[in-house]
């Protein structure tokens, strides 16, 4: 009961902390945006537009006032669920962020589940036995993982499966002739599932295989190498030699006692890894040609889309936040020196 | 005991993933995509294009958006190969003799995709929310459109009044694109246009459904990824034979996907922006072949007219003497033709100088002695900028940078972003002495290239770093464009273009030409043998493009 009080408490207080650092963070990109050259106006309405209609659509975007009033215009739309038009889509940037969000998270969600899945075994195989064959190949595809990019492993990915083998889609997040479900919560897995057509689920999944494994390979090999080096120091330590000495198992000894806090560093990580694969996929949704909230973003700035730059930032920051909270809630579930520093 | 269940745990977990796994390939097997009944004798055509296309009329003027507009929407008229202009929705017109009011009689019985018969009221309604909205393609028309006085005797006969005689109006009127007035007004929310609200711009965006007439129709627009359109059963015109009956426009570049999906089969023909490299190696896939379209796209060396020293003519005249036009598209762009005038040459009223510039060091040195600079270079640095997102253009301004150096001239090389240049373009102080870019004439005549190009509107724009603010020049250029009979109007163009050519105002590097690799083997691409009006969007009127699936079928 306690324990609730205090997580309860601290997850209020997370809430609080974090609509401050939102609130700054939209004010620090708010002014960073309006600093990078060129006229948004006019890059929105393309060089031919005539300069009355240029004007009228600054004055539209309140771009003829100072800065702080913008803001302020800005963030009376924000009280009234808006976040401004997009100069690209001409839509409301809540709008686009809406249709472009679910595919991204779809990806970074597929990808995380491979990432975990990979890292902690990979992890656990080659800690288990160091200095073993499986230990030395796992040391191999660690360094060759975290030294290629994500952008360059779905071009191999894309170049064995699509262009070789031809298994798995080269584009896109379902097949020109599946008819897509229709959209309750915008991830098309979920959503076929929910319309009960198993030819969409398959497709989806068909299609997200390429780029989620793309986006997990990097992460995957760190996080299996930071996991591996955390079991050996934790074996070494005397109160596992206390434990052997009392004659309990090594598996037990491995998963009971040796894995648990040697996944906390790596729970950090993964948490803050999979939070980044939202903005950091840019490069894999282009080479996929997947419709996502990083290459919104990207575009967004190429463009000046001053109000999709804000909103874009604010859903990452957000995500971060997040992400942070629930690395922050499992640690303090699997670590009990957390908790009890919290309790006292 | 604990090892044993340890043991046994796992070897479970193990056979859960082994079934799963198994499960999900078998599932993959027995129930893929591919195992749906297949229509074999679809004739599907994908396309690549740089974005996914705006869907509205009113606002899209890019690459993409120009093919689904030509595709989906109907004109008053309509370009023919040679560029010359046949009826199209008007079935005839004429011009009074002031040039000030053009009147259209309109084909009857053409139906709007939504199955209503279009009228002269939906070809006002579209001009009066083109001009009115004033994004996309209205520049084309809204400086020449006089609303007021353009009226609808009846159904069937549209006069559109104008302010100021407009030779080539028949050619911007390829960008009217006709909208289903009723279709679009039961759409309409609030905006910025008084009583026509947002003018129906959010529903048109939206992608929910189009409001044309034209050969084919939006069946799906997936934002952000690709437009598909299908065949509109109940079409006026003529399509060929093998005509797509569902056309794909993908937005994606990204060079190492789109070799994939070519030599999968699964896109007929890519975009414009593939590097040399994987062009060729598509060319080597079996059925692949490349297309080669010269398009009214040129590749200036903008020379700044006002500024020290190339506010001097012999300077200018001396840079254009040094320039290895040879390398320039030997070494760096292959496909690119050489471009000898003031506007390209495919454009009606095109000028050829008789004298081609050649590099001639001697003839450029001997220019510079000319110059009141001579002896004094070292204190004018050039400031040569090349536009950072493409990456070519850097060889051409090193190739620049050798060659003037060769001649005593100093430059100096700067990577600009785009916005960068178009900012630093807006004023005279900021300009650099040299920017290259590739501009494009809106239609096939001269007269649109040196309107966009040389007039003194155009100053501060990215599309003139000259700074030439020359009377005569606007003289020159307005004075054709106000002429109607063509042939006295290309002896104008001819005029300007040589006026503007002894000015040696900027250096003439490439004439573009589009190349794409395409599906030659069971795709039959017009644009490939060059049969297509020099205009942006008709080289893809889908109508005529021509897919054999019973020939793919044999790869």
């Amino acid at each position: 009961m306690r324990i609730d009080n205090i997580i309860n408490n601290f997850i209020i207080r997370r809430i609080f902390s974090s609509i401050f650092v939102l609130f700054g963070l939209s004010i620090l990109i708010f002014v960073l945006a309006r600093l990078l050259p060129g006229d948004p106006a006019r890059l929105a309405l393309g060089p031919r537009a005539p300069e009355e209609v240029v004007e009228q659509y600054r004055k539209m975007l309140h771009l003829d006032q100072p800065i702080y009033i913008q803001y302020v215009y800005w963030l009376y739309d924000v009280f009234h669920l808006s976040l401004g038009q997009s100069l690209v889509t001409f839509r409301d940037v809540l709008v686009d962020i809406e249709d472009f969000l679910p595919a991204s998270m779809e990806l970074v969600l597929f990808s995380a589940m491979i990432l975990v899945i990979g890292a902690l075994s990979l992890g656990v195989l080659s800690g288990k036995r160091p200095g073993s064959i499986a230990d030395n190949l796992m040391r191999i595809f660690s360094y060759i993982g975290i030294s290629i990019p994500a952008f360059v492993w779905a071009i191999i990915l894309q170049l064995i499966f699509s262009y070789w083998l031809g298994i798995f889609p080269a584009i896109g997040r379902i097949s020109d002739n599946i008819t897509p479900p229709p959209k309750v919560t915008g991830f098309i897995m979920i959503d076929s599932l929910i319309s009960g057509n198993i030819y969409a689920f398959i497709d989806a999944v068909e299609h997200l295989v390429l780029p989620a494994l793309a986006l997990a390979i990097g992460p995957i090999a760190q996080e299996a190498r930071i996991l591996r080096a955390n079991l050996v120091e934790t074996i070494g330590k005397d109160y596992i030699l206390n434990l052997r000495s009392h004659g309990i198992p090594d598996n037990t000894i491995y998963f009971k006692y040796a894995l648990k806090p040697s996944m906390i560093p790596v729970v950090t990580i993964m948490g803050l890894d999979i939070a980044s694969l939202i903005a950091n996929a840019f490069l894999v949704e282009l080479i996929f040609n997947w419709p996502g909230l990083s290459r919104y973003g990207i575009n967004a700035m190429l463009r000046k889309d001053l109000n999709a730059i804000v909103g874009v930032t604010l859903v990452v920051g957000l995500i971060f936040i997040i992400a942070n909270l629930i690395v922050d809630m499992i640690i303090y579930k699997i670590d009990p020196r957390v908790r009890n520093i919290k309790s006292e | 005991m604990h090892n044993a269940r340890a043991v046994s745990k796992l070897v479970l977990v193990v056979v859960v993933i082994v079934v799963i796994v198994v499960a999900t390939f078998a599932a993959f097997y027995l129930y893929g995509p591919q195992k749906q009944p297949a229509t074999q004798q679809e004739k599907l055509l994908r396309v690549s294009f740089a974005n996914v296309p705006y869907l509205d009329p009113a606002v899209g003027s890019d690459e993409a958006s120009s093919v689904y507009l030509v595709n989906v929407y109907d004109t008053l008229v309509y370009p023919l190969p040679n560029n010359t202009l046949v009826p199209n929705v008007a079935q005839n017109w004429s011009v009074s003799s002031d040039g000030l009011t053009w009147t259209f009689n309109l084909r009857k019985g053409i139906k709007f995709h939504s199955g209503r018969e279009l009228t002269a009221n939906d070809v006002f309604f579209s001009l009066k929310r083109l001009i009115t909205i004033g994004e996309g393609y209205a520049y084309l028309l809204k400086p020449f459109v006089d609303l007021n006085k353009t009226s609808v005797p009846n159904n069937y006969t549209i006069q559109i009044g104008l302010k100021k005689p407009f030779g080539p109006f028949l050619y911007a009127l390829l960008r009217l694109y006709i909208v289903d007035s009723e279709l679009v007004k039961q759409h309409i929310k609030s905006g910025p246009y008084g009583e026509m609200g947002d003018y129906g711009r959010d529903w048109l965006m939206s992608g929910e459904k189009d409001a044309g007439s034209g050969p084919y129709m939006l069946s799906e627009y997936k934002r952000g990824e690709s437009v598909t359109l299908i065949r509109f059963s109940n079409y006026w015109g003529q399509y060929a034979t093998n005509a797509p009956d569902r056309v794909i426009m993908l937005g994606t570049t990204e060079p190492s996907t789109i070799k994939t999906l070519i030599s999968q089969r699964q896109l007929e023909i890519t975009d414009q922006w593939q590097p040399i490299e994987n062009l060729e190696a598509m060319a080597k896939i079996n059925g692949v072949e490349l297309s080669k379209l010269s398009v009214p796209y040129e590749f200036y060396l903008m020379i700044n007219n006002k500024k020290p020293p190339t506010d001097d003519i012999h300077v200018r005249k001396a840079m254009a003497l040094a320039f290895n036009y040879t390398s320039a598209i030997q070494d760096i762009n292959p496909y690119e033709k050489r471009a000898y005038g003031v506007v390209p040459s495919t454009l009606l009223g095109y000028w050829q100088p008789s004298q081609t510039i050649n590099m001639n060091i001697t003839a450029a040195i001997e220019e510079l002695r000319r110059s009141k600079y001579w002896g004094h270079f070292d204190q004018y640095p050039i400031e040569y900028w090349w536009v950072a997102e493409v990456p070519w253009e850097e060889r051409v301004a090193l190739l620049f940078k050798q060659n003037m150096e060769a001649i005593g001239l100093t430059v100096e090389v700067v990577k600009k972003p785009w916005l960068s240049v178009v900012e630093s373009l807006s004023n005279l102080e900021t300009s650099p002495h040299i920017v290259s870019i590739f501009v494009a004439a809106d239609y096939p005549e001269a007269g649109s290239m040196l309107a966009n190009r040389y007039l003194s509107s155009v100053q501060g724009t990215w599309q003139q770093n000259e700074w030439l603010n020359d009377s005569h020049i606007d003289q020159l250029i307005n004075g054709a464009l106000s002429t109607l009979d063509l042939n006295a109007r290309i002896q104008k163009y001819v005029e300007a273009q040589q006026y503007i050519f002894n000015l040696y105002p900027s250096i003439f590097v490439y004439e573009h030409v589009v190349v794409r690799a395409y599906q030659a083997y069971y795709v039959d691409f017009p644009a490939a043998k060059g049969n297509v009006p020099s205009i942006l969007g008709y080289e893809f009127d889908f109508r005529w493009i021509q897919v054999f699936p019973d020939k793919k079928a044999q790869l």
